[in-house]
């Protein structure tokens, strides 16, 4: 199958790769990557250069066109925008099928995964964190003003989304009273958080470090892997995802209370860190004109969007052969041997219940 | 990688029961509680798309294992026929093809029905079955045999360890004693005596019998080095259960892999790996 593709690279190089020889061949190495990304990739380099050249995706799930529209739609977007985000993303170069399978070419990017250095303590470095907080934070509000209008804002339909998500959120896991309270609270106060946030964005969708490549020769930032790319989503979703994730793997023990360690450390305790995070937050807020004052709230949305957006690529992966190795890990960490309940676990949930029950507690983010 | 028999049939029986996501997720249960790994998911097929256009049409797979290969085959085939002789792993393939009638089981006593055809890939993923099957003595024999099989311009697969590996010198097992194995150039040569005028290689690393990370190109010494020069590296930005997962395996590999590159060695690097992918290709003889 990577033939085909080969044959229709080489037929029409010049179009794909202009400024570039035409090869006799492409050779490609395989990484097959994670199994919950559905996705297989294969390098392909040519002589006689010494980096590979493009990268193709192929999605192993036939119905993955929605998956592969937004990618091509928000790529293509983004390249005709200024410099800064036009060179930050992977061109895409071609997006076909081939033996039903999607196949998406994209051209390589330089740089490294941005890598956390940490302190004497286990805790992120300050001085280093700080400068991957305010690139993200550039890139993240040049990339926001480009896609926000994308997808149009309704307000109702804001209120609807967001009353059935909490609603399903509630149908397939199991809240005690007091937890139930705080989410209806919750969807009482979707009327004042639409009027607040006043636009939707298109998200990345997986705007973890692992993703964001830094180049140490020109400084440049680049951002790959859009295979989750979505639009109608919170403005903000991105920047959650990445401060959430950002310390998260470094931590040296392994399991549900170092996660939920790492996560309260982040936005609840007191220290430098989290201080630098609620800057980031403000700053951000600040640049896309949302109010801070319900920062609690969009807080909240974003761990549900996250929870059951998490819960869905469960769900799809008995396709794949098997469920996550990480899902069934936590699983067995609280003795949880029903199918049906370990198609649940993921981390999010997790800090879905530490967040409510810091509100319980009254330890608002917002109050910080 | 073998699964032992009881598993299978517990796979099997659950899969019977209560389908096959219930069943491999228990299955996948009991094996990461005792530490160990999950012999298949999709990435175990992903050399799929290293296949020619021409392989695609007629397909036969030797061993059924737990039906990850079979079936993403079948996703890209217009014909697959499977056997096997452990009647609990047709079963369960059977129960997971279901929405594929392009797809047929076999049992190996309809072994004379399956080899009066021809294919235009045949995919082993049991070596032994294949053996027995072919009632073939060596690797040479079993090359000759399947060749015969396949149609002009037909394919081959087939994943071989390799006996300068330091896995395979570091194994003990009795089995894996047992049977004979051979290097690189060995290999090749044998496919070409057979008849095979093409023949690519890939090392799935970091091991050929079990899910893989990455698949190598062994005979694009500028992928190998950029492997171990640039992606290598990363493996320590993955998650801590990742790595603890591959924990000997890659300290073994990073004192490899380090030593490769200081002292420019790494062409030779593909001649030590735990074994090979092999795709080849006919010729008219």
């Amino acid at each position: 199958m990577l033939d085909s593709l080969n044959q229709k690279l080489l037929k029409d190089w010049d179009s794909y790769f202009p400024g570039i020889h035409k090869p006799r061949q492409i050779h490609y190495m395989g990484l097959p990557g994670s199994l919950q990304g559905e996705t297989t990739s294969f390098m392909g380099f040519i002589n006689p250069m010494i980096r590979p050249l493009f990268i193709v995706k192929v999605h192993r799930h036939q119905d993955a066109q929605v998956q592969v529209d937004n990618e091509e739609k928000i790529l293509n977007h983004l390249h005709h925008s200024p410099n800064l985000i036009q060179k930050s993303i992977p061109r895409l170069i071609l997006c076909e099928k081939f033996n039903h399978k999607w196949f998406v070419v994209q051209s390589i990017v330089p740089g490294s995964p941005l890598k956390i250095e940490s302190n004497s303590q286990g805790h992120p470095h300050l001085e280093i964190t700080k400068k991957h907080f305010e690139l993200m934070i550039a890139w993240l509000k040049s990339y926001h003003d480009l896609t926000k209008n994308l997808s149009p804002w309704n307000e109702q339909k804001f209120i609807d989304i967001w009353t059935q998500k909490i609603d399903l959120l509630q149908k397939n896991y199991s809240f005690e009273n007091k937890e139930c309270q705080v989410l209806q609270n919750l969807i009482n106060k979707l009327p004042n958080l639409a009027k607040n946030m006043q636009q939707w964005s298109f998200r990345h969708g997986d705007f973890c470090r692992q993703n964001i490549l830094f180049d140490e020769h020109t400084h440049e930032m680049t951002i790959v892997d859009w295979t989750f790319a979505q639009d109608y989503s919170l403005p903000f979703h991105d920047l959650f995802f990445f401060l959430t994730t950002y310390f998260l793997q470094s931590m040296g023990s392994y399991g549900i209370e170092s996660f939920t360690k790492a996560f309260k450390f982040t936005f609840f305790d007191s220290n430098p860190y989290s201080q630098l995070v609620h800057d980031t937050i403000s700053d951000f807020f600040t640049a896309i004109q949302i109010d801070t004052m319900n920062l609690n709230d969009f807080f909240f949305l974003f761990l549900i969007e996250q929870t059951l957006f998490e819960y869905k690529q469960t769900l799809r992966s008995p396709h794949n052969g098997t469920l996550p190795r990480f899902n069934i890990f936590l699983a067995s960490l609280k003795d949880i041997f029903e199918y049906e309940e370990v198609l649940k676990e993921n981390i999010w949930i997790y800090f879905i219940k530490e967040l409510i029950e810091l509100n319980i507690n009254t330890e608002h983010l917002s109050h910080r | 990688m073998p699964i032992n028999q009881q598993d299978i049939e517990s796979i099997a029986t659950q899969t019977q029961k209560k389908g096959w996501d219930e069943a491999i997720f228990q299955y996948s249960l009991n094996q990461i509680k005792k530490n160990e790994r999950i012999p298949e998911d999709l990435r175990i097929a992903d050399w799929i798309y290293f296949l020619p256009e021409s392989s695609l049409e007629n397909v036969l797979v030797i061993g059924a294992g737990l039906g990850t290969t079979p079936l993403a085959l079948a996703s890209i085939c217009q014909h697959v026929t499977c056997i096997d002789s452990n009647e609990s792993q047709i079963d369960i393939l059977k129960r997971r093809a279901q929405s594929y009638s392009h797809l047929r089981t076999f049992l190996s006593d309809n072994w004379a029905q399956i080899n009066n055809q021809s294919y235009s890939l045949i995919a082993v993923q049991d070596l032994s079955l294949a053996f027995q099957l072919t009632h073939s003595q060596t690797l040479h024999d079993l090359n000759n045999q399947l060749h015969q099989l396949l149609s002009l311009n037909g394919s081959l697969q087939l994943f071989l360890r390799n006996k300068y590996s330091i896995q395979y010198l570091m194994d003990r097992s009795d089995h894996i004693k047992q049977t004979r194995f051979y290097s690189l150039n060995q290999y090749r040569k044998m496919f070409k005596k057979s008849g095979f005028s093409q023949v690519s290689t890939y090392a799935p690393i970091p091991h050929f019998d079990s899910i893989p990370l990455f698949y190598l190109p062994v005979d694009y010494h500028r992928a190998l080095k950029y492997f171990f020069k640039v992606i290598f590296p990363l493996f320590e930005m993955v998650s801590p259960e990742v790595t603890k997962q591959y924990g000997l395996q890659y300290q073994v590999a990073k004192l490899g892999a380090n030593g490769a590159m200081f002292f420019h060695l790494y062409p030779l690097v593909k001649y030590f790996l735990s074994g090979y992918l092999f795709i080849a290709t006919k010729h008219a003889r």
